[in-house]
């Protein structure tokens, strides 16, 4: 094997590092983005009352109707 | 030590496999390579199918450490031990695998000293060695403060060694989460280098069609990702134990591994696609032998059926809003993955060895004593058996030894992140309500 083929053998070996890191750093950022909204979700809910339901305090304030 | 039962069942059934495996050992040991059914035609059996498995798994396991070292995603701090442990063990248990294929295994050092820096082999050699070293490095440095508390607590000489001066102070804190960081990001130049090499091992023999692909490099980097997150995933399952952003965590590993497997399978299809439209002769008829051959079934039913789409389904079908993360299905999901990543080994190293680069070879069948057919006799499986049922005991009781986890680490974890998000918390709360 002369020096050119190690240069584009190690160029292959770049390529998969290249590929595996741009597809790890995505990884992370989807996994920092889906816990973030994990937690907002969480925290709506822990302050608003379950999902679909009238936030108490705005359930509080209706008017009682006619 | 960790508030989940340990799995005794787990390591009965391991330590079965261990004792169950020692005649394979014990042959292996004895008559060398005199009873192996793979020679001159097949000269990379199941055992070197085995190397590749467990080392991706040993690359693709540090790098999920790396998501919380290098990249910070904090949520997967708590997996940090245990995914270096599990890389620490896959890549011994690797070794232990290429050791067993070598012919003179006590010559294999020979590839540090006596080095060719042209040859693929001789990098990877390197790439290894040094990878290993930085396991035991960054878990040296996650555990000490781990021993010192032990220390402290009466722990004896080995703990106080092993805390290798630690301090809890909030400079010592710093210092080492530093180097964690630094260590952790050479590891991930090497994990993520060190599959691709693995790759290109295959990738540079001209005369083998099929792993002749520039593709190779990126497929095993794939492989090694889908690997290591299934582990941890199944492992963090059945030895930690957390509440629902812990559990949330480990559904979200195996939605890696799910889009990572989805990349594989897009580049599997694209090699034979590539192979079939090319039509040379000797590329389809390996591509023939894995789909139709004989051993058709592992590549259809364990590798493509059980352990790509199947997984999959499992992992990206969409629930029902509201519903909880289906932890436990995510799990099977992973651990079928695992079985089709190491189909995927076989059917990537043996069909095409079964159609040999030099056709004299079986056509002089009586003086070589050669088969083109390779099937794994007794004493590879017992082999198998024992570097399998060796690498559970040497993990378990490692895990039950160090002092990987705090008791309830998860929860604990959780809670600590939540009282600093508190204030976040709020903040966000303020954009998100009307």
């Amino acid at each position: 094997m002369n020096t050119l083929s190690v240069v584009f053998v190690a160029s292959t070996v770049v390529a998969g590092f290249a590929f595996g890191l741009a597809m790890l750093w995505v990884t992370a950022e989807w996994l920092k983005s889906e816990g973030e909204s994990e937690e907002v979700e969480a925290k709506v809910q822990e302050t608003l009352g379950a999902p679909g339901g009238w936030p108490a305090t705005v359930a509080e304030t209706r008017s009682p109707g006619p | 030590m960790n508030s989940k039962p340990f799995p005794w069942p787990l390591l009965a059934a391991f330590s079965i496999m261990l004792v169950l495996g020692i005649p394979g050992f014990l042959d292996r040991l004895l008559y060398e390579h005199h009873h192996v059914a793979y020679g001159r035609i097949v000269p990379w059996g199941i055992w070197v199918a085995a190397y590749m498995f467990f080392a991706g798994l040993s690359a693709g396991a540090f790098l999920v450490s790396t998501l919380a070292t290098v990249f910070n995603v904090e949520r997967c701090r708590p997996l940090v031990g245990l995914s270096l442990l599990t890389s620490m063990v896959a890549l011994g248990t690797a070794t232990f695998f290429v050791t067993a294929d070598l012919g003179r295994p006590d010559r294999g050092y020979f590839i540090l000293l006596h080095s060719n820096p042209a040859s693929v082999m001789v990098w990877l050699g390197w790439l290894y060695s040094a990878f290993g070293l930085i396991l035991v490095l960054k878990l040296a440095l996650v555990l000490r403060p781990r021993w010192a508390e032990r220390a402290a607590a009466g722990g004896g000489a080995i703990a106080r060694f092993l805390a290798f001066g630690y301090r809890p102070t909030r400079a010592q804190d710093v210092f080492d989460r530093t180097a964690q960081r630094l260590l952790g990001a050479v590891g991930l130049i090497v994990a993520l280098i060190l599959p691709g090499c693995a790759g290109t091992l295959l990738a540079v023999v001209a005369g083998r069609p099929v792993w002749h692909s520039g593709l190779f490099p990126v497929t095993f980097v794939v492989a090694a990702i889908v690997s290591g997150a299934s582990i941890v995933m199944v492992l963090g399952l059945l030895l930690t134990r957390g509440g629902r952003a812990h559990q949330g965590t480990l559904v979200s590993l195996s939605k890696i591994v799910g889009a990572f497997l989805a990349v594989e399978f897009a580049i599997l299809i694209s090699e034979v696609l590539i192979a079939r439209r090319g039509e040379i002769p000797s590329h389809v008829a390996v591509i023939e032998t894995m789909t139709n051959g004989p051993f058709s079934w592992v590549f259809w039913i364990v590798q493509i059926g059980l352990g790509t789409v199947l997984p999959i389904g499992l992992i990206l079908m969409p629930r029902p809003e509201g519903q909880a993360p289906r932890v436990s299905v995510a799990a099977i999901a992973c651990l079928l993955a695992l079985c089709g990543a190491f189909a995927f080994r076989i059917n990537l190293l043996i069909p095409q060895q079964t159609l040999p680069a030099i056709n004299f070879i079986t056509n002089a069948k009586a003086p070589f004593e050669a088969d083109p057919v390779y099937v794994p006799n007794w004493v590879e499986w017992n082999f198998l058996m024992f570097g399998i049922g060796l690498a559970g005991v040497g993990f378990l009781a490692a895990y039950r030894l160090l002092p990987l986890a705090r008791k309830d680490e998860p929860i604990v974890f959780e809670l600590a992140m939540k009282r600093e998000q508190a204030a976040h918390g709020y903040a966000v709360l303020q954009e998100v309500a009307p």
